[in-house]
């Protein structure tokens, strides 16, 4: 008899530093358009790379520090300069913009983007000296030179790609049809960016675990926010398989599992059942990243005199098999789950995705040694008057479960530090609701002292106005026996 | 406090109160609800 208890085998993570990109982003396009002096005021204020990679939040996203680390650096955290992630992390690499803009024009297929010529004879050995990103050169993108780009850009039909605060473009991307808004350029552009960066963070995972072989993968499960599809089908989905292709997954198949931010734990419970149930032996969860949350409170930044921190794409991606005999088991008798009954309100949320799975499961909540949900970086979102989402989630699940029974009241006050985590993941939604710390959990739950590991994501459903209802999902980690 | 005759705006919140659920609490007590929005700040 197989043993086909559902562990996870590995997580990576990645972040790509994109300031060209940030123009891009929902809001800062928005504005752009109402007022073209945006531009120049947000070129001012990006962050360079090296400001990137040495910036504490981007380090503990990728392995190179403990979250927990940041309870005890004051903010601000961008003023705080520290070693740069250079080459290796414990989870995954910081890419930077150039080697990005190239890989979203080699995963281009229907060559809707034309990179200068020059960026990419300059970029291509830059792609080829590095171990994550050279499995991608199978092709040449499409190329223009100085004189076609400008004619591009003065016929209009698509976006020009900068790179960084640099006022030239390095490229263009043109509609994909005349008249398919479902496929303009922009649209486009946001596809192609969850595309290739779920294909790194997919990349990083076989790189980071030498020995693993792609064939063996039999599914991915994409949890991206982006929809992907055509006008008569706006929300067609399974870019998961195309980024099983681009990332050389070659026996894979794949489609996606939306759930606005809460979707990476319905994938994840889904991958772990079909493993459960000998559907298939290895699936990955793969949630590419968000282009239009780049600059989202850009506005706010410029005021307080910041650089403008959503600057970062973030992508991950978690191998669940079958058990191995080390790595954390995910125990499917711990999902919990948000009824239309249960009501919209936070407290409600965290009875039933928290309390609910304690219950059934007949454990304290000092047995599970993270409670792990949104860890949206709140020098980010506090600036922009939205306060400390992870603190306010802390705070309120504390209460619960002290009026639960599960902690005593004068844990309450404690409990985020003794339980929780400090927000450090940038505002990439689906990637800051708990998925961003899998492979900080499978690390301790293998190497370090952990036990138990409860992750929870929350998913706004009313904003896409069919429901005022939201949604969650939860899902326990175990290391094994 | 007294809502009879009163226009009301409704901002609520995903982490606090959703405007549906303070909607209903209000109901019946006439106010008109002019707008209602619920906030996702991430």
């Amino acid at each position: 008899m197989e043993n086909l208890t559902p562990v996870v085998k590995a997580a990576a993570s990645v972040l790509i530093h994109t300031p060209g990109l940030v123009c891009h982003g929902s809001k800062p396009a928005r504005e752009i358009a109402s007022d073209p002096f945006r531009r120049e005021q947000l070129r001012a204020a990006l962050r360079s790379f090296d400001a990137a990679q040495s910036y504490l939040p981007n380090l503990a996203f990728v392995g190179s520090r403990a979250p927990e680390g940041l309870y005890d650096i004051e903010r601000p955290w961008f003023d705080h300069k520290a070693e740069p992630a250079e080459g290796c992390n414990a989870f995954g690499s910081i890419i930077d913009e150039s080697r990005f803009l190239a890989l979203v024009a080699l995963a281009d297929p229907f060559k809707n983007i034309s990179l200068l010529d020059r960026f990419w004879e300059d970029t291509a050995p830059r792609l080829e000296g590095s171990v994550v990103c050279r499995p991608f050169i199978a092709s040449t993108p499409g190329l223009v030179d100085a004189n076609g780009l400008k004619t591009k850009i003065t016929d209009g039909h698509g976006v020009p790609l900068f790179l960084g605060a640099q006022p030239e473009p390095v490229g263009w991307v043109a509609n994909g049809h005349v008249e398919d808004d479902s496929l303009s350029a922009t649209v486009l552009l946001e596809n192609l960016c969850a595309k290739v960066s779920g294909a790194l963070a997919l990349q990083e995972i076989f790189v980071k675990n030498g020995g693993s072989n792609k064939k063996d993968i039999d599914l991915l499960v994409g949890c991206s926010e982006e929809a992907v599809g055509d006008r008569y089908q706006r929300g067609g989905g399974n870019l998961a398989k195309a980024i099983a292709e681009f990332g050389g997954c070659e026996m894979a198949s794949g489609f996606d599992i939306k759930d606005f931010c809460a979707a990476p734990i319905p994938a994840m419970v889904t991958a772990a059942a079909l493993v459960q149930a000998g559907v298939f032996q290895n699936v990955l969860v793969v949630g590419g990243s968000s282009l239009p949350k780049l600059g989202m409170k850009f506005l706010y930044h410029l005021q307080k005199r910041m650089p403008v921190l959503e600057d970062m794409l973030a992508a991950v991606a978690v191998w669940i098999g079958r058990d191995d005999g080390q790595s954390p088991v995910v125990n499917l008798a711990g999902v919990g789950r948000h009824p239309v009954s249960a009501g919209a309100s936070l407290d409600q949320q965290l009875k039933t995705l928290v309390v609910e799975p304690l219950n059934r499961l007949d454990l304290e909540a000092g047995l599970i040694d993270k409670f792990v949900t949104e860890l949206h970086n709140p020098e980010i979102t506090v600036p922009a008057n939205g306060g400390d989402v992870a603190e306010r989630n802390y705070r309120m699940l504390g209460a619960v479960l002290a009026k639960a029974g599960k902690i005593r009241r004068d844990e309450v006050a404690g409990f985020m530090r003794e339980r929780g985590l400090p927000g450090y993941a940038p505002t990439q939604g689906h990637i800051a609701s708990a998925l961003a710390y899998v492979p900080h959990a499978c690390q301790r739950l293998t190497r370090g002292p952990f036990q138990r590991c409860l992750l929870f994501a929350r998913a706004s459903l009313f904003l896409g106005q069919m429901t005022q209802l939201s949604d969650g999902m939860s899902v326990l980690l175990e290391r094994h026996p | 406090m007294k809502l009879q005759g009163k226009k009301i705006t409704i901002l609520g919140e995903r982490d606090g109160v959703p405007s549906h659920t303070i909607e209903q609490a209000i109901e019946g007590l006439g106010a008109e609800v002019v707008y209602s929005t619920t906030q996702c700040f991430v």
